[in-house]
């Protein structure tokens, strides 16, 4: 009897065991398949973030190219500042308005790129300063307004103002 | 005469067909364990040497793209300390080219109440998108209206008198535009210069224009 029952026990310790190993041998499969999802998902991790580096890489790199075209599109030659000077004060009176004071005062932002500030002072039509304000934004030059100042003027009808507009020319 | 029946036995009778059953049964049971446990690990042997060619490319992969990351940042860092200042005058500039002088007067002419008049107007890009204007107005009403019209704006009245039957005050306005002005496309610089006369179609004139490609492509690099 005793016999038997040694007999028994060893055997259920037997199916304990195993069951121990079956589990084991599934809890290694699973960590190692845990941690080949987690070299994946590192490395895509790492090829997303390489990739948007270097997209952010490549539009540095044209940022140069990118700027000398915003130059030439946008900002006028400076052999044209007479031009330009000149282009203001026929608009000015185009629009029916009697300039007073045209200063300009040149800065030097890079090497190649030069602002101008133009302060104007006229007196006409409220409609005739609109239009030269319409026409000066209108440009596709960089031409960017400052200040505008406008009044009532001592001619019935009439407005008193001024503009400070900066204008950019590229050599 | 009934039988009596004595157990002298000094062990529980042992069925043996019925302990080699379950003793069988039991042995049975932890083989299949066991031959499942060895099957998963042989598999998984094959799929290790399979899986560990794999994790030697992933390696050699993450090596070469932390390599390459570092090397795109050590490039990107020396082109944005060399291009910062073109490239922040570029995008000031843009900003300042929206500022749209003829939609704030367009505003003022819309919103002015009847009997009231503008005596001065003044705007300045440089301190934020504010407005300071002057106006007169016939009745002290006319003029309670006109900070109503001008609510929306954030109106702050600064100073207001009588003077020879007309109320004057000076307002000053935070504009709140409705949508930037577009720089012409650089492509059609002369499709952008319209012949126009007449300020009042100023605003249709604007709306359909596109905005420059440098523009985008600079925005793009934000």
């Amino acid at each position: 009897m005793k016999t038997t029952r040694t007999i028994l026990y060893f055997f259920v310790g037997l199916v304990a065991l195993s069951s121990v190993f079956l589990l084991f041998s599934y809890a290694y499969t699973g960590y190692e398949s845990l941690s080949a999802q987690t070299t994946q998902t590192r490395l895509g991790e790492l090829e997303a973030r390489a990739g948007k580096l270097d997209e952010t890489y490549r539009e540095w790199q044209n940022f140069p190219k990118l700027f000398s075209d915003f130059k030439n599109h946008y900002l006028m030659r400076t052999a044209q500042f007479a031009q330009f000077r000149q282009e203001l004060l026929t608009i000015c009176t185009r629009h029916g308005l009697s300039y007073q004071d045209l200063r300009t005062d040149p800065y030097s932002v890079f090497p190649d790129v030069i602002r101008v500030r133009f302060s104007v002072t006229f007196s006409g039509a409220y409609h005739g300063v609109k239009n030269l304000l319409f026409d000066m934004s209108n440009r596709p030059e960089m031409i960017v307004f400052k200040r505008v100042t406008l009044a009532t003027g001592k001619n019935p009808g009439f407005v008193d103002g001024s503009i400070v507009m900066e204008v950019y020319f590229g050599k | 005469m009934k039988r009596i029946r004595y157990n002298i036995a000094s062990h529980k009778k042992v069925h043996y067909g019925k302990f080699v059953f379950y003793t069988f049964f039991l042995v049975l049971f932890a083989g299949g364990l066991i031959f499942l446990g060895i099957r998963n690990l042989w598999s998984s042997d094959q799929r290790e040497a399979l899986q560990k060619e794999q994790a030697r490319q992933d390696r050699l992969r993450v090596e070469e793209l932390t390599r390459k990351s570092a090397d795109y940042e050590e490039q990107i860092k020396l082109s944005q300390k060399k291009w910062r200042r073109q490239y922040t005058f570029a995008l000031q500039l843009i900003e300042a080219k929206n500022f749209d002088i003829i939609e704030r007067l367009d505003m003022l002419e819309e919103s002015l109440p009847e009997g009231v008049m503008i005596t001065h107007v003044a705007m300045d890009a440089e301190k934020d998108t504010s407005l300071i204007i002057q106006v007169a107005a016939e009745s002290l009403e006319r003029l309670v209206d006109t900070y109503e019209i001008f609510k929306s704006h954030g109106v702050e009245v600064r100073g207001e008198k009588e003077k020879e039957g007309m109320f004057n005050a000076t307002l000053y306005l935070r504009y709140k535009g409705s949508s930037p002005k577009n720089i012409p496309d650089a492509a059609a610089p002369a499709s952008a210069k319209k012949d126009n006369t007449d300020g009042e179609a100023s605003k249709d004139a604007k709306k359909g224009k596109k905005r420059g490609d440098s523009e985008r492509e600079l925005l793009d690099v934000i």
